[in-house]
Protein backbone atom coordinates (compact mmCIF):
# COMPACT_ATOMS: atom_id res chain seq x y z
CA UNK A 1 0.00 0.00 0.00
CA UNK A 2 2.75 2.38 1.05
CA UNK A 3 4.72 1.56 -2.12
CA UNK A 4 1.68 2.15 -4.31
CA UNK A 5 1.19 5.62 -2.86
CA UNK A 6 4.86 6.43 -3.44
CA UNK A 7 4.71 5.23 -7.04
CA UNK A 8 1.48 7.16 -7.67
CA UNK A 9 3.03 10.33 -6.27
CA UNK A 10 6.13 9.76 -8.39
CA UNK A 11 3.93 9.39 -11.49
CA UNK A 12 2.07 12.58 -10.66
CA UNK A 13 5.33 14.43 -10.04
CA UNK A 14 6.74 13.18 -13.35
CA UNK A 15 3.68 14.38 -15.25
CA UNK A 16 3.58 17.78 -13.54
CA UNK A 17 7.35 18.08 -13.95
CA UNK A 18 7.12 17.32 -17.67
CA UNK A 19 4.42 19.97 -18.06
CA UNK A 20 6.56 22.42 -16.07
CA UNK A 21 9.69 21.71 -18.10
CA UNK A 22 7.89 22.10 -21.44
CA UNK A 23 6.24 25.28 -20.16
CA UNK A 24 9.61 26.65 -19.06
CA UNK A 25 11.06 25.95 -22.51
CA UNK A 26 8.00 27.49 -24.18
CA UNK A 27 8.59 30.72 -22.21
CA UNK A 28 12.35 30.80 -22.72
CA UNK A 29 13.40 33.96 -24.56
CA UNK A 30 16.78 32.37 -25.22
CA UNK A 31 15.26 29.35 -26.94
CA UNK A 32 12.84 31.59 -28.87
CA UNK A 33 15.77 33.68 -30.05
CA UNK A 34 17.61 30.52 -31.17
CA UNK A 35 14.69 29.20 -33.22
CA UNK A 36 14.03 32.66 -34.68
CA UNK A 37 17.68 32.82 -35.81
CA UNK A 38 17.28 29.38 -37.40
CA UNK A 39 14.08 30.46 -39.21
CA UNK A 40 15.60 33.76 -40.38
CA UNK A 41 18.75 32.06 -41.67
CA UNK A 42 16.70 29.59 -43.70
CA UNK A 43 14.60 32.45 -45.08
CA UNK A 44 17.63 34.56 -46.03
CA UNK A 45 19.12 31.51 -47.75
CA UNK A 46 15.86 31.11 -49.70
CA UNK A 47 15.29 27.60 -48.32
CA UNK A 48 12.01 28.16 -46.50
CA UNK A 49 9.50 30.93 -45.97
CA UNK A 50 9.75 32.78 -42.64
CA UNK A 51 6.54 32.25 -40.69
CA UNK A 52 7.58 34.64 -37.87
CA UNK A 53 5.88 32.39 -35.34
CA UNK A 54 8.43 32.02 -32.56
CA UNK A 55 7.52 29.10 -30.28
CA UNK A 56 4.00 28.84 -31.67
CA UNK A 57 2.60 26.77 -34.47
CA UNK A 58 1.52 29.83 -36.44
CA UNK A 59 2.02 33.58 -36.61
CA UNK A 60 -1.56 34.10 -35.44
CA UNK A 61 -1.14 31.92 -32.35
CA UNK A 62 1.90 33.99 -31.37
CA UNK A 63 -0.15 37.14 -31.92
CA UNK A 64 -3.15 36.01 -29.87
CA UNK A 65 -1.35 34.15 -27.08
CA UNK A 66 1.74 36.32 -26.66
CA UNK A 67 1.89 39.64 -28.48
CA UNK A 68 -1.58 41.01 -27.71
CA UNK A 69 -1.70 39.93 -24.02
CA UNK A 70 1.71 41.59 -23.47
CA UNK A 71 1.07 44.71 -25.55
CA UNK A 72 1.31 48.07 -23.83
CA UNK A 73 -1.29 50.31 -25.42
CA UNK A 74 -0.71 53.15 -22.95
CA UNK A 75 1.86 54.89 -25.13
CA UNK A 76 -0.01 54.55 -28.41
CA UNK A 77 1.58 53.29 -31.59
CA UNK A 78 1.08 52.19 -35.17
CA UNK A 79 -0.72 48.90 -35.82
CA UNK A 80 -0.87 47.07 -39.12
CA UNK A 81 -3.93 45.00 -40.03
CA UNK A 82 -4.52 42.79 -43.02
CA UNK A 83 -4.36 39.22 -44.23
CA UNK A 84 -1.30 37.03 -44.88
CA UNK A 85 0.51 39.42 -47.28
CA UNK A 86 0.41 41.89 -44.36
CA UNK A 87 1.44 39.49 -41.62
CA UNK A 88 4.41 38.46 -43.75
CA UNK A 89 5.09 42.01 -44.94
CA UNK A 90 7.00 43.30 -41.91
CA UNK A 91 10.26 42.09 -40.41
CA UNK A 92 9.29 43.05 -36.87
CA UNK A 93 12.14 40.93 -35.48
CA UNK A 94 14.58 43.48 -36.94
CA UNK A 95 13.06 46.44 -35.06
CA UNK A 96 14.90 47.94 -32.09
CA UNK A 97 13.07 47.10 -28.82
CA UNK A 98 11.87 50.65 -28.12
CA UNK A 99 10.29 50.88 -31.58
CA UNK A 100 8.99 47.28 -31.45
CA UNK A 101 6.82 48.26 -28.46
CA UNK A 102 5.08 50.87 -30.63
CA UNK A 103 4.61 48.80 -33.80
CA UNK A 104 2.16 45.93 -34.02
CA UNK A 105 1.80 43.55 -36.93
CA UNK A 106 -1.75 42.28 -36.43
CA UNK A 107 -2.22 40.49 -39.74
CA UNK A 108 -4.45 37.41 -39.73
CA UNK A 109 -4.42 35.01 -42.66
CA UNK A 110 -7.51 34.12 -44.69
CA UNK A 111 -9.44 37.13 -43.42
CA UNK A 112 -11.86 39.53 -45.06
CA UNK A 113 -12.80 43.08 -44.07
CA UNK A 114 -15.74 41.73 -42.06
CA UNK A 115 -13.42 39.51 -40.02
CA UNK A 116 -10.89 42.32 -39.63
CA UNK A 117 -13.67 44.57 -38.36
CA UNK A 118 -14.57 41.94 -35.73
CA UNK A 119 -10.91 41.73 -34.72
CA UNK A 120 -10.51 45.51 -34.34
CA UNK A 121 -13.74 45.76 -32.35
CA UNK A 122 -12.48 43.05 -30.03
CA UNK A 123 -9.21 44.92 -29.49
CA UNK A 124 -10.97 48.22 -28.82
CA UNK A 125 -13.79 46.86 -26.66
CA UNK A 126 -11.99 44.09 -24.74
CA UNK A 127 -8.23 44.69 -24.93
CA UNK A 128 -8.05 48.44 -24.24
CA UNK A 129 -6.45 49.00 -27.64
CA UNK A 130 -7.12 52.75 -27.49
CA UNK A 131 -5.79 53.23 -23.96
CA UNK A 132 -3.51 56.05 -25.14
CA UNK A 133 -6.42 57.68 -26.98
CA UNK A 134 -7.37 57.64 -30.61
CA UNK A 135 -5.04 60.53 -31.40
CA UNK A 136 -2.03 58.45 -30.26
CA UNK A 137 -2.98 55.30 -32.15
CA UNK A 138 -2.75 54.89 -35.87
CA UNK A 139 -4.18 52.01 -37.88
CA UNK A 140 -2.50 50.96 -41.12
CA UNK A 141 -4.75 48.81 -43.25
CA UNK A 142 -2.48 46.66 -45.41
CA UNK A 143 -4.92 45.64 -48.11
CA UNK A 144 -4.77 42.83 -50.61
CA UNK A 145 -7.43 41.93 -53.15
CA UNK A 146 -8.29 38.64 -51.43
CA UNK A 147 -9.73 40.60 -48.49
CA UNK A 148 -12.61 41.52 -50.77
CA UNK A 149 -13.72 37.88 -50.83
CA UNK A 150 -16.36 36.46 -48.50
CA UNK A 151 -14.09 34.29 -46.35
CA UNK A 152 -16.23 31.99 -44.25
CA UNK A 153 -15.26 32.38 -40.60
CA UNK A 154 -15.45 28.58 -40.18
CA UNK A 155 -12.57 28.11 -42.61
CA UNK A 156 -9.92 29.60 -40.34
CA UNK A 157 -10.83 32.68 -38.29
CA UNK A 158 -13.27 31.00 -35.91
CA UNK A 159 -11.17 27.84 -35.27
CA UNK A 160 -8.14 30.06 -34.75
CA UNK A 161 -9.81 31.99 -31.92
CA UNK A 162 -11.51 28.97 -30.40
CA UNK A 163 -8.76 26.34 -30.63
CA UNK A 164 -7.35 26.85 -27.12
CA UNK A 165 -10.62 27.29 -25.23
CA UNK A 166 -9.90 30.96 -24.47
CA UNK A 167 -12.24 32.76 -26.87
CA UNK A 168 -15.39 32.16 -28.84
CA UNK A 169 -16.29 33.65 -32.18
CA UNK A 170 -19.61 34.04 -33.95
CA UNK A 171 -20.55 36.30 -36.83
CA UNK A 172 -23.28 37.82 -34.64
CA UNK A 173 -21.29 38.44 -31.44
CA UNK A 174 -17.75 38.68 -32.72
CA UNK A 175 -14.80 37.61 -30.56
CA UNK A 176 -15.62 37.02 -26.90
CA UNK A 177 -13.44 35.88 -24.05
CA UNK A 178 -14.45 32.64 -22.36
CA UNK A 179 -15.87 33.19 -18.89
CA UNK A 180 -14.05 30.83 -16.51
CA UNK A 181 -12.02 30.92 -13.32
CA UNK A 182 -8.68 32.76 -13.56
CA UNK A 183 -6.91 29.48 -12.70
CA UNK A 184 -8.55 27.63 -15.60
CA UNK A 185 -7.79 30.49 -18.00
CA UNK A 186 -4.15 30.57 -16.87
CA UNK A 187 -3.91 26.78 -17.24
CA UNK A 188 -5.31 26.95 -20.78
CA UNK A 189 -2.82 29.69 -21.71
CA UNK A 190 0.07 27.57 -20.46
CA UNK A 191 -1.27 24.44 -22.14
CA UNK A 192 -1.55 26.41 -25.40
CA UNK A 193 2.05 27.57 -25.05
CA UNK A 194 3.19 23.99 -24.43
CA UNK A 195 1.23 22.82 -27.47
CA UNK A 196 2.86 25.58 -29.50
CA UNK A 197 6.33 24.62 -28.32
CA UNK A 198 5.85 20.95 -29.15
CA UNK A 199 3.92 21.54 -32.39
CA UNK A 200 6.09 24.33 -33.81
CA UNK A 201 9.33 22.47 -33.24
CA UNK A 202 8.03 19.19 -34.66
CA UNK A 203 6.72 21.22 -37.61
CA UNK A 204 10.09 22.99 -37.94
CA UNK A 205 11.96 19.69 -38.04
CA UNK A 206 9.46 18.24 -40.53
CA UNK A 207 9.92 21.28 -42.79
CA UNK A 208 13.70 20.95 -42.58
CA UNK A 209 13.54 17.25 -43.45
CA UNK A 210 11.16 17.77 -46.37
CA UNK A 211 13.14 20.68 -47.85
CA UNK A 212 16.41 18.72 -47.38
CA UNK A 213 14.91 16.06 -49.65
CA UNK A 214 14.22 18.73 -52.24
CA UNK A 215 10.45 18.41 -51.89
CA UNK A 216 8.59 21.75 -52.07
CA UNK A 217 6.47 22.54 -49.01
CA UNK A 218 3.87 24.44 -50.97
CA UNK A 219 2.38 24.41 -54.46
CA UNK A 220 3.56 27.81 -55.60
CA UNK A 221 6.85 28.39 -53.80
CA UNK A 222 9.63 29.86 -55.94
CA UNK A 223 7.51 29.81 -59.09
CA UNK A 224 8.91 32.17 -61.70
CA UNK A 225 7.59 30.73 -64.94
CA UNK A 226 5.31 33.50 -66.26
CA UNK A 227 2.66 31.16 -67.61
CA UNK A 228 2.54 29.12 -64.40
CA UNK A 229 2.22 32.27 -62.29
CA UNK A 230 -0.57 33.51 -64.56
CA UNK A 231 -2.46 30.21 -64.26
CA UNK A 232 -2.18 30.23 -60.46
CA UNK A 233 -3.32 33.85 -60.25
CA UNK A 234 -6.33 33.05 -62.44
CA UNK A 235 -7.13 29.99 -60.34
CA UNK A 236 -7.11 31.94 -57.06
CA UNK A 237 -9.47 34.59 -58.39
CA UNK A 238 -11.80 32.40 -60.41
CA UNK A 239 -14.87 32.90 -58.20
CA UNK A 240 -17.74 33.77 -60.53
CA UNK A 241 -19.71 35.32 -57.64
CA UNK A 242 -16.97 37.72 -56.60
CA UNK A 243 -18.95 40.92 -57.26
CA UNK A 244 -21.50 40.31 -54.48
CA UNK A 245 -18.70 39.40 -52.08
CA UNK A 246 -16.75 42.50 -52.96
CA UNK A 247 -19.74 44.79 -52.37
CA UNK A 248 -20.33 43.21 -48.98
CA UNK A 249 -16.68 43.47 -47.97
CA UNK A 250 -16.41 47.10 -49.11
CA UNK A 251 -19.40 47.91 -46.89
CA UNK A 252 -17.54 46.23 -44.01
CA UNK A 253 -14.41 48.25 -44.79
CA UNK A 254 -16.44 51.47 -44.71
CA UNK A 255 -17.92 50.50 -41.35
CA UNK A 256 -14.48 49.61 -40.01
CA UNK A 257 -13.06 52.99 -41.06
CA UNK A 258 -16.07 54.87 -39.67
CA UNK A 259 -15.72 52.96 -36.39
CA UNK A 260 -12.09 54.06 -36.09
CA UNK A 261 -12.75 57.64 -37.18
CA UNK A 262 -15.53 57.97 -34.58
CA UNK A 263 -12.82 57.20 -32.00
CA UNK A 264 -10.39 59.74 -33.52
CA UNK A 265 -8.07 56.99 -34.76
CA UNK A 266 -6.02 57.93 -37.82
CA UNK A 267 -6.23 55.44 -40.68
CA UNK A 268 -3.90 54.92 -43.63
CA UNK A 269 -4.64 52.46 -46.41
CA UNK A 270 -1.75 50.66 -48.08
CA UNK A 271 -2.16 48.49 -51.16
CA UNK A 272 0.36 45.70 -50.67
CA UNK A 273 2.62 44.26 -53.39
CA UNK A 274 1.07 41.73 -55.73
CA UNK A 275 2.38 39.66 -58.60
CA UNK A 276 2.03 41.03 -62.12
CA UNK A 277 -0.73 38.70 -63.42
CA UNK A 278 -3.14 39.86 -60.71
CA UNK A 279 -3.00 43.40 -62.08
CA UNK A 280 -5.04 42.47 -65.15
CA UNK A 281 -7.57 40.11 -63.54
CA UNK A 282 -11.12 41.47 -63.06
CA UNK A 283 -11.50 40.77 -59.34
CA UNK A 284 -8.19 42.25 -58.11
CA UNK A 285 -8.67 45.25 -60.44
CA UNK A 286 -12.22 45.86 -59.18
CA UNK A 287 -11.05 45.54 -55.57
CA UNK A 288 -8.29 48.11 -56.00
CA UNK A 289 -10.64 50.51 -57.75
CA UNK A 290 -13.24 50.15 -54.99
CA UNK A 291 -10.55 50.87 -52.37
CA UNK A 292 -9.35 53.92 -54.29
CA UNK A 293 -12.92 55.25 -54.58
CA UNK A 294 -13.55 54.75 -50.87
CA UNK A 295 -10.31 56.46 -49.88
CA UNK A 296 -11.14 59.39 -52.13
CA UNK A 297 -14.67 59.72 -50.69
CA UNK A 298 -13.45 59.59 -47.08
CA UNK A 299 -10.22 61.56 -47.66
CA UNK A 300 -8.12 58.65 -46.37
CA UNK A 301 -4.43 58.60 -47.25
CA UNK A 302 -3.77 55.81 -49.75
CA UNK A 303 -0.29 54.46 -50.42
CA UNK A 304 0.00 52.16 -53.40
CA UNK A 305 2.80 49.62 -52.98
CA UNK A 306 1.18 47.10 -55.31
CA UNK A 307 3.95 47.64 -57.90
CA UNK A 308 6.80 47.76 -55.38
CA UNK A 309 8.24 44.30 -55.99
CA UNK A 310 9.69 42.63 -59.05
CA UNK A 311 8.53 39.11 -59.88
CA UNK A 312 11.73 37.57 -58.52
CA UNK A 313 11.08 39.20 -55.15
CA UNK A 314 8.14 36.92 -54.38
CA UNK A 315 8.44 33.64 -52.50
CA UNK A 316 5.15 32.23 -53.78
CA UNK A 317 2.01 33.44 -55.52
CA UNK A 318 1.11 35.94 -52.78
CA UNK A 319 4.06 36.44 -50.43
CA UNK A 320 7.46 38.05 -50.76
CA UNK A 321 10.85 36.41 -50.34
CA UNK A 322 13.58 37.91 -48.16
CA UNK A 323 14.60 40.60 -50.67
CA UNK A 324 10.96 41.51 -51.25
CA UNK A 325 10.24 41.59 -47.54
CA UNK A 326 13.13 43.97 -46.91
CA UNK A 327 11.73 46.39 -49.50
CA UNK A 328 8.14 46.15 -48.21
CA UNK A 329 9.32 46.44 -44.61
CA UNK A 330 11.35 49.58 -45.41
CA UNK A 331 8.41 51.21 -47.17
CA UNK A 332 5.93 50.38 -44.39
CA UNK A 333 8.32 51.40 -41.63
CA UNK A 334 8.92 54.72 -43.34
CA UNK A 335 5.16 55.34 -43.18
CA UNK A 336 5.00 54.15 -39.57
CA UNK A 337 7.88 56.38 -38.49
CA UNK A 338 6.15 59.34 -40.09
CA UNK A 339 2.86 58.61 -38.27
CA UNK A 340 4.62 58.03 -34.94
CA UNK A 341 6.43 61.36 -35.26
CA UNK A 342 3.23 63.20 -36.22
CA UNK A 343 1.44 61.79 -33.16
CA UNK A 344 4.40 62.73 -30.94
CA UNK A 345 4.72 59.11 -29.83
CA UNK A 346 8.26 58.43 -31.11
CA UNK A 347 10.79 60.81 -32.51
CA UNK A 348 13.46 58.27 -33.45
CA UNK A 349 17.09 58.33 -32.56
CA UNK B 1 0.91 -10.07 -17.06
CA UNK B 2 3.01 -12.61 -15.12
CA UNK B 3 6.00 -11.82 -17.30
CA UNK B 4 5.64 -8.13 -16.50
CA UNK B 5 5.39 -8.95 -12.78
CA UNK B 6 8.50 -11.11 -13.01
CA UNK B 7 10.34 -8.34 -14.83
CA UNK B 8 9.31 -5.87 -12.11
CA UNK B 9 10.53 -8.16 -9.33
CA UNK B 10 13.86 -8.84 -11.02
CA UNK B 11 14.51 -5.23 -12.16
CA UNK B 12 12.48 -2.93 -9.87
CA UNK B 13 14.43 0.25 -10.66
CA UNK B 14 14.32 -0.33 -14.40
CA UNK B 15 10.58 -1.04 -14.21
CA UNK B 16 10.06 2.19 -12.26
CA UNK B 17 12.15 4.17 -14.76
CA UNK B 18 10.17 2.72 -17.67
CA UNK B 19 6.88 3.60 -15.94
CA UNK B 20 8.06 7.18 -15.50
CA UNK B 21 9.16 7.33 -19.13
CA UNK B 22 5.67 6.23 -20.14
CA UNK B 23 4.27 8.99 -17.90
CA UNK B 24 6.44 11.55 -19.72
CA UNK B 25 5.25 10.31 -23.12
CA UNK B 26 1.61 10.30 -21.99
CA UNK B 27 1.98 13.90 -20.71
CA UNK B 28 3.45 15.00 -24.04
CA UNK B 29 0.60 13.30 -25.89
CA UNK B 30 -1.96 14.94 -23.59
CA UNK B 31 -0.35 18.35 -24.16
CA UNK B 32 -0.24 17.85 -27.89
CA UNK B 33 -3.57 16.11 -28.42
CA UNK B 34 -5.64 19.23 -29.06
CA UNK B 35 -2.93 20.77 -31.19
CA UNK B 36 -4.26 22.37 -34.33
CA UNK B 37 -3.45 20.43 -37.48
CA UNK B 38 -0.04 21.20 -38.90
CA UNK B 39 -0.70 23.67 -41.68
CA UNK B 40 1.86 23.40 -44.44
CA UNK B 41 0.31 26.01 -46.63
CA UNK B 42 -2.56 28.43 -46.84
CA UNK B 43 -2.82 30.59 -49.93
CA UNK B 44 -3.75 33.81 -48.09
Amino acid sequence: MYQQIIVSLLLLTTMVGTFGLIDFCAHSRRLASLVDSWDIRRFVENREHMANRGMFLEFEDRLILDEIPHADYARGGVYFFGSSPMKWGLATWALPPDLRRLIGNYGIGASSHELQYAFIRHLVEHENFLKAGGNKTHVMLGLYWSMGQNWKSDSYFKPLWERHGLYTYSDANGIQRIVASPFLIALRYERARCMGFIGSNINRLAHAAVTALGIPLTDTEKIQDTERVRRWAARLSDDGEWRAGLDRQMTALQRLIDYLHQRKVGVTVVLLPERTPFKVLPEPMAYQQAVRDLCEQRAIPLVDLSHLLAEDEFWDINHSNYEGLMKTHAALMSLAADRLANMGVYKGN
Amino acid sequence: MNKIDDFGRRHPRLALALTMAVAVVVTLILLGQSQAPVVLYRAF
